[in-house]
């Protein structure tokens, strides 16, 4: 019995020995840069000194968790990471599909070449240097935007003062720098499309919205599922860098935009307690883990072929 | 079907690197556990090596070469290779050890530091100091514990030349882990402004800080590529308010300001009790409110930068450059920026940020240190490489200045630059390499201070005060919680009244009020004044 299992499984492995050596690199990452780290957890429970390592120092409880608690404000900025990061991902699904529809349906392929680059090229560009370009166009002082309106005689604004704006900034920003990524998954799952049923359906007569609508969407959803459920996978985790350059230590803004992540940051960057920022990571991780549980089970139900797991 | 089969072969594999996962952290765990009573046994070692030199210094043994490497903070000067290789040279012949120097820079200061010294791997000191985590760092075990013998052993130079009240203040719990500068710096807060604009507006002469609103007002109407004060987010930030607060009223300083950033607890810096007060209690609140309706009257005037929050930089800088009507630094980092306004033709003036008593608090000799860290495989070589570095005339003077006659030479007694190099294109410009603990009292003065700098320098030593809690550093263990919660309040709900950006002034206090006392005030207070009554009592 036992060596009919033991069997099985290795010949598993040598039957798709190919595959499984190409899946090497990546299960070494994840064990390196995923699962060993993982044990670190126990942090978040421990009062950490450096002279008895993790695994030596004294346990404290649930003490490294009160500070997140404590201050009141757990509930307010896990509430933004949420509203955030859920805007931010329908935003970029959103733009990602009708950036990689259009540019598909583009016949011009210089034009095409042009267009993808350009919308890539926000990718490459650091929150550091978004948020100083942010910072001398709309800056009270001398920024362009307010120059132009002050040469116009029109009264100058301040948006640093006023966090309605960033309710719309900041999704706009965060569509503008990851659509061209975005658009290139879709792209690549529309060109994996069978051509024969666009050929069948130009033939029947269906114009280029007709396409889009009953083709290429209908067969794109599985791709969508499933990159929808991995953004909804670190939808806790805030986009600490483009919150942390652009918004920075900004008091009159801090009650719209201020995230899990920039609030851990500003309580501990004076204390320096592993500790207690692994209780934070701690905390957020669970909270992923149950909503996208939640997730995939709707999609279970709904459509059972695409969830995760 | 085909994603069945997909599905079932990710499952076998997520079953692999669960069993996988498990058994390398299993190695993981036996390997610290191994590490750390290696580290047990070595410390047991050093305590007996330390009973046997402590009767006398000449069983130092040096007979195996060492190397040492050593953490400095800021940007590694381009001549750093050559500097350490003649003073390699020298460690060589004179303790049979040679040293290794990385840096942290400031931007991954907050990020590095603590990093570095937890990963512990070939570390033998660090800099460190009040302001950069060496009470935290302290109360984490990053440190080796030191003790009077092995410093007198060690290092007779520097012991010789440091106060003993030094080693008082570097006390964390009744222990000495760092070794602090013997000679703190003489340092107050300065500003800089436009003497030949405030004369050519016919503005009142400036003389302290109180008397500089019409200068502001002058540049705001006549100036428009410049802004009056044009601070920014990270080291500016409170200047114009605290300039004002103290001026206008007392000394008021944050007990906390140097460990998490702030807290609401402050006293008065001239006050030789140390009496620690809320900052919104009613007894100062107006104090702040008054420097509060100044600050807030610039702002809307426009005498202030409108978003000094997302403004990286800083006034001395724009300064510089013609964009800023004050320069703000002390009277150390100052210096580079007058010589800069006499090359561009401007008459400038300095002004001190002081009380209204006209004093500055007193740097503390743990204000600039080296810590030997906990793993260090040899301590006691450190200590010896640093006492040669700190305190001996010729070591000290490479690595504050480098190599004689290719970064400076000696002309009339005073360190000046070899013909041909100018200030900028020195490859190990002075006080740039980090090494800031080293005995200042020995260098030579430098030949490019002017008359008047040379002078500010002497207006500085007298202004400065002894202040009761320079050298405090708290013990957070009990109140961690209640400090991490407590700066995210300051930031959030005090940083906007010192920025004038607040619309009213009374309702922002009150809010503050009521947020401090809601992220655990009164459990910090309580234990900040027992901490500060036992600190007072031990320096004593």
């Amino acid at each position: 019995m036992k060596s009919r299992i033991n069997g099985g499984f290795f010949s598993e492995i040598y039957k798709n020995k190919v595959l499984y050596l190409m899946f090497l690199p990546v299960a070494l990452y994840f064990i390196i840069f995923a699962y060993v780290p993982m044990g670190g957890i126990i942090l978040a429970f421990k009062e950490f000194n450096i002279r008895d390592g993790i695994l030596f120092s004294p346990w404290n409880g649930i003490e490294n968790f009160r500070f997140f608690f404590a201050s009141g404000k757990a509930w307010q900025v896990t509430k933004n990471t949420l509203e955030y990061n859920v805007v931010f991902l329908a935003c970029y699904t959103f733009f990602s599909i009708l950036t990689a529809i259009m540019i598909s349906e583009i016949s011009n392929k210089w034009f095409k070449k042009i267009a993808q680059s350009f919308m890539f090229l926000p990718y490459f560009i650091s929150w550091v240097v978004v948020a100083a370009f942010i910072y001398n166009f709309f800056n009270y002082d001398y920024g362009l935007v307010n120059t132009l309106i002050k040469n116009v005689g029109g009264q100058p604004i301040d948006i640093y003062a006023e966090p309605a704006n960033w309710v719309i900034l900041l999704p706009v920003l965060y569509v503008w720098k990851w659509v061209g990524f975005g658009s290139v998954l879709y792209l690549a799952a529309i060109m994996g499309i069978d051509q024969e049923c666009y050929e069948a359906a130009t033939i029947d007569g269906a114009n280029m919205f007709q396409k889009i609508t009953k083709i290429t969407l209908p067969l794109l959803r599985p791709t969508i599922i499933v990159l929808v459920l991995m953004g909804v996978g670190r939808i806790l985790r805030g986009e600490f860098d483009m919150f942390y350059n652009i918004i920075g230590n900004n008091g009159i803004l801090m009650d719209a935009t201020d995230i899990i992540d920039t609030l851990v940051f500003r309580s501990l960057m004076g204390t320096q307690d592993f500790g207690m920022a692994s209780a934070a990571g701690f905390y957020q991780s669970v909270l992923c883990f149950v909503i996208i549980l939640i997730v995939n089970g709707v999609v279970r139900k709904v459509d059972n072929e695409n969830a995760l797991f | 079907m085909h994603a069945k089969k997909i599905a079932r072969s990710l499952c076998l594999s997520l079953a692999i690197f669960m069993t996988l996962a498990t058994g390398l952290t299993g190695c993981g765990g036996s390997k610290s556990a191994g590490e750390s009573t290696a580290a047990a046994s070595a410390s047991v070692s050093t305590g007996t090596a330390n009973d046997s030199t402590a009767a006398g210094a000449s069983k130092i043994d040096t007979s195996n070469e060492v190397e040492l490497t050593g953490y400095l903070l800021g940007d590694r000067p381009q001549g750093m290779d050559a500097v350490l290789e003649k003073l390699n040279e020298k460690l060589l012949k004179d303790i049979n050890a040679t040293l290794k120097i990385n840096y942290i820079g400031w931007g991954d200061l907050q990020a590095k530091y603590p990093l570095v010294l937890a990963s512990g791997d070939n570390v033998d000191w660090i800099f460190t100091a009040n302001w950069a985590y060496y009470g935290q760092e302290a109360a984490k075990g990053a440190f080796y514990e030191l003790n009077d013998d092995m410093v007198r052993t060690y290092m007779p130079k520097h012991y010789a030349a440091t106060d003993a009240r030094a080693w008082k203040e570097a006390y964390i719990n009744g222990k000495i882990f760092m070794v602090p500068t013997a000679t703190p710096d003489k340092k107050v807060d300065e500003c800089i402004i436009r003497e030949d604009l405030r004369k050519k507006y016919n503005v009142p002469e400036v003389n302290s800080w109180k008397d500089i609103e019409p200068y502001l007002e002058a540049i705001k109407k006549n100036e428009p590529g410049m802004i009056p004060l044009n601070i920014d987010s990270a080291i500016d930030i409170g200047r114009p308010f605290n300039y004002t607060l103290k001026a206008e009223s007392k000394g008021y300083t944050d007990l906390l300001a140097a460990t998490s950033g702030g807290s609401g607890i402050v006293y008065d810096s001239d006050d030789p009790n140390g009496t620690l007060i809320k900052m919104t209690d009613p007894s100062v609140v107006n104090d702040y409110k008054v420097a509060a309706k100044v600050i807030k009257g610039w702002y809307d005037k426009g005498y202030l930068n409108r978003n000094a929050y997302s403004n990286k930089v800083r006034s001395k800088d724009s300064f510089e450059q013609g964009k800023s009507g004050v320069a703000f630094g002390n009277t150390v980092d100052i210096q580079s920026t007058l010589t800069k306004a006499q090359s561009m033709g401007w008459e400038t003036k300095v002004i001190s940020g002081l009380t209204a008593k006209g004093t500055y608090p007193q740097d503390s000799y743990i204000n600039n240190g080296f810590a030997v860290t906990a793993k260090s495989k040899n301590p006691e070589r450190t200590l010896m490489a640093m006492d040669l570095i700190m305190e001996d005339v010729e070591y000290n003077q490479i690595a504050y200045y480098g190599i004689e006659g290719v970064n400076f030479v000696v002309k009339d007694g005073k360190i000046a630059l070899p013909d041909g190099l100018t200030a900028d294109k020195n490859t190990y410009p002075p006080d740039a390499s980090g090494f800031w603990f080293t005995n200042k009292d020995l260098l030579k003065t430098q030949a490019a201070w002017s008359d008047e700098y040379v002078q500010l320098r002497e207006d500085a030593k007298k202004k400065v005060a002894p202040c009761v809690y320079a050298a405090f550093t708290p013990n957070t263990d009990k109140v961690k919680t209640e400090v991490a919660s407590l700066n995210p309040v300051i930031v959030q709900y005090f940083n906007p009244i010192n920025l004038g950006m607040v619309k009213d002034i009374d309702a922002a206090f009150d809010t503050l009020d009521k947020k401090l006392t809601a992220a655990g005030f009164e459990k910090l207070f309580a234990e900040m004044k027992t901490q500060t009554d036992a600190y007072k009592t031990s320096m004593n």
